[in-house]
């Protein structure tokens, strides 16, 4: 099975400064919609122009949809952060642009349709744009080129609440309707809660979770109870208050449910005690194991 | 620009800039306007002159005042073709400051080439697009520019008050240099903006490698091919006056040393040397020169190292690209 996005050793230095990233290793299987999250700074902008083409690797390799991003050019799109666009073309001759450098690609009817739905003029110059109008042109690129893998570098960021709505409605329809497999980032982990189904999680340059959300939620247990050792679960984060002992564990075998009241985590718990605890190992689950199945 | 209907990124570029394809057709008129203006200007002074009768040196006093307008006119018609010569010095830098500038560094510095890389276009075809859609138009506007000038240069005023095709404003606007110079322009200006990323930067960086390309070829254009020597006892060797690059003469000593007449004139008379005091009658004298007929060999040699740079700017270009991108 090929992969949507698969990384090796993958590390990107800018200059002198500290790595980006730092030998990073995962898979990320097809047909998925991926919450990449971290803390700004994260290295997550560096991962997803890297898998765009935009970046070369100082170490390791990053293959897209089974091939190098080069030659996955044409099946991928990208939408950076600050959603550029020339400012001096018209959103009409933006959308001819889309027509002209994916020549054979190009789904006009999608693209019109999304630019329709924020009632833009087609005649208006990019300059004259919102941030949020601007987001919605660069969508309506992203999309209208048909990817097979669509890269989004904080996508809603600009966007009010309504229009991130429908937005994120748009871009779920159409990515479930061709089996897009998409990877979106963003700091703010409640944006993509329940749109996605995979979670990778950088920080500090690394990848500290990376596979089916369910299986990662799966694979933790949040437990109150008092204090003891907790061996040999492994503990990502623990809190002491009184004689109550309360952490977030990696299950190794069934938590002893009768000294301890144990809960699944939400996405949000997990993510958060993972980004205070640094020293936590990370986990790859299964699908997101570069070495399992591959 | 209907002429030609580009497609792909070609498209995209001419879209981008069109305003400045359209001030690119601006400038071009305005400046064979120039040209064309200086040129009638001199033709309507050389007929009001013939209209009353009257030559330039004629002592009769009816012809002293049109004989002043005549050399008023021809004058300012002189300085508007210097004018318009200094504009062709300038237009490689103006060329480069561009592609360097608005073409390329702009893209970097406000992050488009992100936008422009992640299509289905590759970056090498987007930077070949950026360099042929401005190709065509500066290679047909500065030979167009170089033509008209050299037809209002060499038939316009160039009669009592001429200039010298080997003048280093005349030589740069005439013939095939000032569109090789272009075409490097154009080819630096990528690599600078490349490299540079910064649209201000970029512009004066360019121009500032331009304008010093120019002056070191202006140094050794006199080296680009042999140089003539002629040699005369009595007189010196006589040469068409307006045609012939004088580069050095002098006299010759009887061992065969040479004494250039510069050398004569930085000594104090007392301190010179009895060959720069002989009579001119008893010595041979000795002219190095390029006669008019080295315009051309000289012209192609240079035109040609100019080109030569230009591809290497082009494919360091084409070779940062592909260093900073996967």
């Amino acid at each position: 099975m090929t992969s949507a996005l698969e990384a090796r050793g993958l590390t990107k230095q800018y200059g002198r400064r500290a790595a980006a990233l730092r030998d990073c290793a995962f898979r990320l299987p097809t047909g998925r919609i991926c919450a990449l999250v971290g803390p700004n700074g994260a290295g997550k902008s560096t991962l997803l122009a890297l898998a765009a083409g935009l970046l070369r690797p100082t170490g390791g390799t990053v293959r897209v949809l089974g091939t190098d991003p080069a030659s996955a050019r044409e099946k991928v799109a990208y939408v950076a952060q600050d959603k550029p666009l020339y400012p001096q073309l018209t959103v009409a001759e933006t959308l001819r642009m889309g027509r002209e450098l994916n020549p054979g690609r190009w789904d006009a009817d999608t693209a019109d349709r999304i630019v329709a739905a924020g009632k833009l003029d087609p005649s208006a110059r990019v300059r004259t744009l919102s941030g949020g109008q601007r987001t919605r042109v660069a969508l309506a690129l992203a999309l209208g080129k048909r990817p097979e893998l669509l890269l989004l570098d904080e996508p809603m960021a600009d966007l009010d609440p309504l229009a991130r709505h429908q937005l994120m409605g748009t871009l779920m329809a159409d990515a479930a309707e061709r089996g897009t497999s998409v990877v979106m980032s963003s700091h703010i982990l409640g944006e993509l809660e329940g749109a996605c189904d995979f979670l990778l999680l950088v920080d500090g340059g690394r990848v500290r979770l990376g596979g089916a959300i369910d299986d990662i939620l799966g694979a933790h247990t949040l437990l109150t109870g008092p204090v003891a050792d907790l061996a040999p679960h492994t503990v990502v984060e623990s809190r002491v208050t009184g004689r109550q002992l309360t952490a977030l564990v990696r299950h190794d075998g069934p938590v002893d449910p009768t000294s301890w009241h144990t809960t699944e985590p939400s996405l949000e718990e997990l993510v958060l005690a993972h980004l205070r605890s640094p020293e936590a190992p990370a986990l790859l689950t299964p699908s997101a194991d570069r070495t399992v199945g591959a | 620009m209907s002429l030609f209907t580009p497609t792909g990124s070609r498209w995209v570029v001419a879209r981008q800039h069109r305003y400045a394809l359209w001030a690119v057709v601006g400038l071009v008129v305005a400046a064979a306007a120039v040209m064309i203006s200086s040129r009638v200007w001199a033709d309507s002074a050389v007929e009001a002159l013939r209209a009353v009768d009257c030559t330039v040196s004629s002592t009769e006093q009816r012809c002293f005042q049109p004989a002043r307008d005549y050399t008023d006119a021809i004058w300012a018609a002189r300085h508007l073709i210097e004018y318009a010569a200094l504009g062709m010095m300038a237009l490689p830098a103006i060329v480069g400051a561009f592609v360097a500038g608005p073409l390329i560094a702009r893209e970097m510095e406000a992050g488009t080439y992100k936008l422009a890389w992640t299509q289905s276009v590759s970056p090498a075809r987007w930077l070949a697009a950026k360099l042929t859609v401005p190709v065509g138009v500066v290679i047909m506007g500065t030979a167009l520019l170089t033509l008209i000038f050299s037809w209002s240069w060499s038939t316009g005023p160039a009669q009592d008050f001429p200039t010298y095709w080997y003048e280093p404003t005349m030589y740069a606007s005439i013939g095939t240099v000032p569109t090789a110079y272009a075409v490097m322009g154009l080819a630096l200006g990528a690599l600078v903006g490349l490299l540079v990323r910064r649209t201000v930067t970029a512009m004066s960086a360019t121009a500032l490698i331009i304008g010093g390309v120019l002056l070191a070829m202006s140094q050794v254009r006199v080296h680009l091919w042999p140089i003539s020597h002629m040699t005369s006892l009595g007189e010196p060797p006589t040469a068409p006056p307006s045609r012939t690059w004088r580069i050095e003469e002098g006299a010759l000593t009887p061992s065969g040393e040479r004494m250039s007449l510069s050398d004569c004139f930085a000594i104090p008379p007392a301190q010179q040397p009895a060959l720069c005091k002989a009579p001119r009658g008893d010595v041979t004298h000795y002219l190095d020169h390029h006669p008019s007929s080295h315009f051309w060999p000289i012209q192609l040699v240079e035109s040609g190292i100019v080109l030569v740079l230009a591809a290497a700017a082009t494919y360091a270009a084409f070779r940062v690209l592909r260093r900073s991108h996967a």
